[in-house]
């Protein structure tokens, strides 16, 4: 477990490795990748072909016992397996292939090219604002919207606002629906509110949305309740907690990625001369895993290896476990931290930061200008 | 030239339209021989040496295509090889079928390529 301070922007120059050593754990980063690469085969895309089978079992059978709901076994039952089979679908299937992770079995139907989500948000969008933004600029401050997604103020070299006063009410508000909020994410109505694009191209995307929020709700509030007759409103219900239960289940996962203590936060101008170990660092640094079983990473889509995932995004995710201990060794043996820890504790610690940083402060810890051996705050007392 | 083309379009009070974006050239390089690249549905063809990516021979014969990272990793950029080869300018590596979809921004041309573009 990791022992960096809390809540501060690095200053890549003062830290203490030197630039050989960087070029070498880049050069580690790089054969790992490499390996899995070449290695790369029939047992993968088993993998992937049996995770989508068992999702489209999950789905179907779970829309067929849903329509005898009128006995409450058969809900429970129904909703739990259609829940399952969203959050495999939108977490292990399609984030992952979305990211082209399996773009090299070039099987059409399991291409980043033409996979389309089981959530609100059109794939297209999604593409722009997630792999592209958030994976290119991962916690470079004015960069990476991720940094509290626009909404919130997670990390104290964001200026404080009276609004965020309300942040722990209003991120309480944004996991039972956070489909929607990633759905309307990439019109970046923030940006056109402050006049940095306009609203126009800001309402073309939300057209986009539009029809894929509509086609989203037709099929899970009105086709399959209307199909169930007399169960209308059970079934109704039971996709609704469905897709609840998706929505706050993702939320927890994906917060637990980037905003637990230790994660740190970046400036344009450390971005702007990274070479590529200096990129895997900050990929590194910006991000946090959460420990657990087999079933687990599963369910998470493999974000619980969150790390991995960011120094290699495009790796098949059923590799991610395999090499994490290998990526471990190379951050002891370079002495960087390695964030992880078990679900409860990290997401403990996303929501003190959540409560913490709605008020005032803590002043940021040393920004790029740091002078040589100056200790980092600890700023969350 | 992107100063250009952002002044002018400042000047008409569309500056938010224009999308521009700087790069530094991100991959270590594995250059090899290059080729000829033809980008089949705009009818447009360039010299491609073998160590600079396809995405910007493409831009600098004037093919105009979405992208993003320019690194390898947001699949923004990929587009469909009808023929020729490809190689892989972070590993070395050469492939390419046809129809095989690209990242045109970490390849360069192993010889004569044409793409879907």
């Amino acid at each position: 477990m990791t022992t960096a301070p809390d809540l501060r922007t690095t200053d890549l120059r003062t830290t203490d490795l030197s630039k050989t050593d960087i070029d070498d754990f880049g050069h580690e980063l790089d054969r790992v990748r490499e390996e899995v690469i070449a290695s790369r085969g029939e047992d993968d895309a088993r993998y992937i072909r049996r995770v989508i089978a068992l999702q489209r079992g999950l789905d179907a059978g779970g829309r067929l016992v849903l329509f005898a709901s009128l006995l409450p076994p058969a809900w429970l039952l129904g909703t739990a397996a259609l829940a399952t089979s969203k959050i495999l679908e939108n977490m292990e299937i399609g984030h992952n292939v979305l990211h082209g992770q399996w773009d090299w079995m070039r099987d059409p139907k399991i291409h980043s090219t033409t996979w389309e989500l089981d959530s609100a948000v059109p794939a297209e969008q999604w593409k722009h604002s997630h792999n592209y933004v958030h994976h290119t600029f991962t916690n470079v401050l004015g960069k990476d919207r991720d940094i509290g997604y626009s909404l919130l103020r997670v990390s104290p070299e964001q200026p404080w606002h009276p609004v965020y006063l309300a942040q722990p009410l209003y991120n309480a508000v944004l996991a039972t629906m956070f489909e929607y909020g990633i759905a309307i994410y990439d019109a970046e109505l923030e940006r056109a509110w402050r006049g940095e694009k306009t609203w126009s191209t800001a309402l073309a995307r939300l057209r986009g949305v539009w029809r894929k929020v509509r086609r989203q709700v037709v099929k899970d509030y009105v086709a399959f309740p209307l199909l169930a007759g007399p169960a209308f409103v059970p079934v109704l219900l039971g996709n609704l907690t469905a897709n609840v239960v998706r929505n706050v289940w993702a939320h927890t996962i994906i917060f637990c990625g980037h905003f637990p203590d230790g994660v740190e936060v970046f400036t344009e101008e450390q971005m702007a001369a990274e070479t590529r170990g200096e990129w895997y660092r900050r990929q590194l640094l910006g991000s946090a895993n959460i420990d657990g079983g087999p079933l687990f990473h599963l369910l998470t889509g493999n974000l619980s290896h969150q790390i991995e995932h960011h120094l290699f995004p495009d790796l098949p995710s059923n590799r991610y476990r395999q090499i994490a201990p290998r990526v471990r060794d190379l951050c002891e043996r370079f002495d960087l931290p390695y964030n992880t820890g078990p679900l409860l504790r990290q997401t403990a610690s996303v929501w003190r930061r959540v409560f913490r940083l709605a008020l005032p402060g803590p002043r940021p810890g040393p920004a790029s200008v740091a002078s040589p051996g100056s200790e980092p705050l600890s700023a969350v007392a | 030239m992107l100063h250009d083309a952002e002044r002018h379009w400042r000047a008409a009070g569309l500056a938010d339209r224009l999308h521009v974006e700087h790069f530094r050239p991100a991959v270590a390089s594995y250059g090899g021989v290059g080729g000829r690249a033809r980008f089949a549905k705009s009818g447009r063809e360039a010299d491609a040496d073998g160590g600079t990516p396809l995405l910007l021979v493409g831009e600098a014969a004037g093919v105009l295509r979405p992208s993003g990272c320019r690194m390898g990793i947001c699949y923004s950029c990929v587009a469909r090889l009808t023929s020729g080869r490809v190689r892989d300018l972070r590993t070395g590596r050469e492939h390419g079928e046809e129809g095989e979809l690209i990242q045109t921004c970490v390849s360069a041309a192993a010889g004569a390529v044409e793409f879907d573009l």
